[in-house]
């Protein structure tokens, strides 16, 4: 039998979900299941910790196995440093929203994506970047009627 | 009038979604619930189902012009569909394709029409006993009927059951999992959660994939016309896709993915010249596009007339009503039916407007395909980032669409279906009320369901999925779910 070592990508994370799983379940015994009689608010919370840790273990079984040849999304290192940039850039909204307004962060947010997913030069990216923020602007802002941060900019 | 404007809004926005791939009808449908809030829940729903139908009328584009599936859905269509265009037919297997799709959405939207108020007037037969046997019933053929691993599915499941406990208690009142945090106290909504496992997922999974531009066939107006023999040939395929589709869209799973993989079997099957198939018969491709269109009518009933949706789009347009208030099942048929008829009304509008805007404009959907990810994904993420945020208006719903797109990434590479955790996430609360009904009703026993022959059904069924599993599980690997 082909058997695999549990510290692969995959095992780490069944390993994980199944440690989730009793987590929920200790949470659960603490809020209090009550009895059959009279359930309590914990007792849902218990039943999906156990169907989480039990199935996360046979996930586990069967990786010990072998029998789960995964090969999805291969990620190198230029993979996970594209990753990154991506995250921080959705990140980076979040946190200079309020500060620079909707329409400036969404501008340098989508220069930024472009510019990590491969286009080239700085034209292209820069009409990317003015087109949606106009979209933006016209869609929820004029049609939708959405208050949306507008900071520093859009104060006075 | 506002109906008639969404229904052609999502079918069109539909097709381009289902020419582009990548980009699934479920992520869009996610991405334009903040947008419905603002209509009537029925014009809202018009336009999640255009969205829905149009994307299976999108698929088959790149399909049979570049090999390329535009959605799962349309992955069976590639077989032959491709085939047919190298032989300088794919005009002919896109105009059948979408002829066929256009016959198999009006049977569908009939079946609709006919099954759904019959079907909600027996489930006003159902207590919770009946809920609860149902629902475990619908979990099982999810898990045990698609997916590498039923275990994986059963491990979404639970997390998505999970995630509907985070906040208050519905019961009691008690807050649950929140952490001392005031974000996690009203729940894990779900548009951020749905965006981030469907949108954000799929942005990070571009970015870290090479792009390869398609080689795209041309096809102009005048190829589109079929010889007489590919019509003929063209019509029993479409009647039984239409069929194989409207009753797999009953049963709870990828439906439209599943019919089409029925269908093109059946085709294959009862055909004189099987051997054939994968050289491009045109009964591979208007088989399966009939019964994928049909499905997703078919799958429509059991969320209306029941309010149990059995897939992933159909949680989502579940999600959107109850967005507006509106709770489908039973009641949805007395109280507001016409929610109901004014959704079947735009249907037939919007299977016509599709089959008008496919012929005329394939050409301008195929281009559609040729659109790099590279231009179209920062578009994309910041309207998942602006679309989630004005929602409430709440940064932490931002926070969590990310944190869920990441966790999506994670889960999209060790395989772990996603559709079942955002079902579990849907029907948790209502699970948990059923459970605890019933054990109130029933004095802290489950047994004397047994004793109530149609929860008592649903329960033998229940075991003959589990029977069904540990039989697979001797066996071997179902077919992939993912939407």
């Amino acid at each position: 039998m082909n058997r695999k070592s549990l510290f692969t990508g995959a095992g780490i994370f069944s390993v994980l979900l199944s440690i989730l799983g009793i987590a929920v379940m200790a949470g659960a015994v603490q809020l209090g299941i009550g009895g059959l009689q009279q359930p309590g608010a914990g007792l849902f919370p218990f039943v999906t910790g156990v169907i989480i840790a039990a199935s996360a273990i046979v996930v586990i079984a069967t990786e010990l196995d072998g029998k789960n040849e995964v090969t999805a999304l291969p990620l190198d290192k230029n993979g996970c440093r594209t990753l990154a940039v991506v995250i921080m850039s959705m990140a980076g909204w979040i946190v200079l929203m309020p500060f620079l307004g909707y329409i400036v962060v969404s501008f340098a947010a989508v220069f930024a994506l472009a510019k990590v997913l491969g286009v080239k030069g700085s034209l292209q990216p820069l009409i990317l970047s003015a087109g949606t923020s106009l979209a933006i602007y016209v869609l929820f802002d004029r049609l939708l009627y959405l208050d949306l941060p507008r900071g520093w900019f859009g104060q006075g | 009038m506002q109906n008639l404007l969404a229904c052609f809004i999502g079918s069109f926005l539909g097709t381009i979604v289902g020419v582009l791939p990548g980009v699934g009808p479920a992520a869009t449908m996610t991405l334009l619930l903040p947008f419905t809030l603002g209509m009537p829940p029925e014009t809202g729903l018009i336009m999640l189902t255009g969205v829905w139908f149009g994307s299976q009328y999108g698929g088959s584009t790149t399909s049979i012009l570049v090999n390329i599936p535009g959605e799962a859905a349309s992955v069976v269509t590639c077989i032959d569909g491709y085939q047919m265009t190298k032989k300088g037919r794919g005009g002919a297997a896109l105009a059948m394709s979408s002829v066929g799709s256009f016959f198999a959405g009006t049977i569908g939207i009939i079946g609709l029409q006919l099954f759904a108020p019959s079907l909600a007037t027996a489930a006003l037969l159902f207590g919770p006993p009946e809920y609860l046997a149902f629902l475990l019933l619908a979990f099982l053929l999810l898990v045990g009927l698609t997916g590498e691993s039923p275990a994986k599915g059963m491990v979404m499941f639970g997390l998505g059951f999970w995630i509907s406990t985070i906040g208050i208690s519905p019961m009691d009142g008690v807050p649950r999992y929140s952490l001392g945090s005031e974000g996690l106290i009203s729940g894990i909504e779900f548009v951020p959660l749905a965006v981030g496992l469907f949108g954000v997922t799929e942005i990070l999974v571009v970015s870290i994939q090479k792009y390869v531009p398609p080689m795209l066939a041309k096809v102009r107006i005048r190829d589109l016309y079929p010889t007489r023999e590919e019509a003929k040939r063209s019509v029993n395929p479409a009647l039984r896709g239409s069929v194989i589709g409207f009753f797999m869209g009953l049963l709870p799973g990828p439906c439209t993915i599943l019919s089409t993989f029925l269908s093109y079997a059946i085709e294959k099957k009862i055909s004189k010249t099987p051997e054939r198939f994968g050289t491009g018969m045109i009964e591979g491709v208007v088989g399966p596009e009939s019964a994928n269109n049909s499905a997703v009518m078919g799958s429509m009933i059991p969320l209306l007339a029941l309010g149990i949706p059995f897939a992933a789009p159909s949680a989502i347009m579940l999600a959107g009503l109850r967005m507006h208030n509106v709770y489908p099942g039973p009641l949805l048929f007395t109280e507001s039916p016409d929610i109901f008829w004014t959704f079947i009304a735009a249907m037939y509008l919007g299977n016509l407007i599709l089959l008008l805007l496919n012929l005329p404009l394939v050409g301008f959907f195929a281009r559609i395909a040729t659109i790099r990810p590279a231009l179209l994904m920062p578009f994309v993420s910041i309207v998942c980032l602006v679309g989630t945020y004005s929602i409430r208006n709440s940064f932490f719903d931002v926070w969590v669409m990310i944190c869920s797109g990441i966790i999506g990434l994670l889960f999209r590479k060790w395989e772990f279906p996603v559709a079942p955790l955002v079902i579990g996430v849907v029907l948790g609360p209502m699970t948990e009320v059923n459970l605890h009904k019933t054990l109130i009703m029933f004095d802290g026993s489950l047994l004397p369901m047994l004793e109530r022959p149609i929860a008592a059904g649903f329960l033998v069924g229940s075991v003959a999925a589990i029977c069904y599993m540990i039989w697979r599980a001797w066996k071997g690997p179902a077919p992939r779910w993912s939407e």
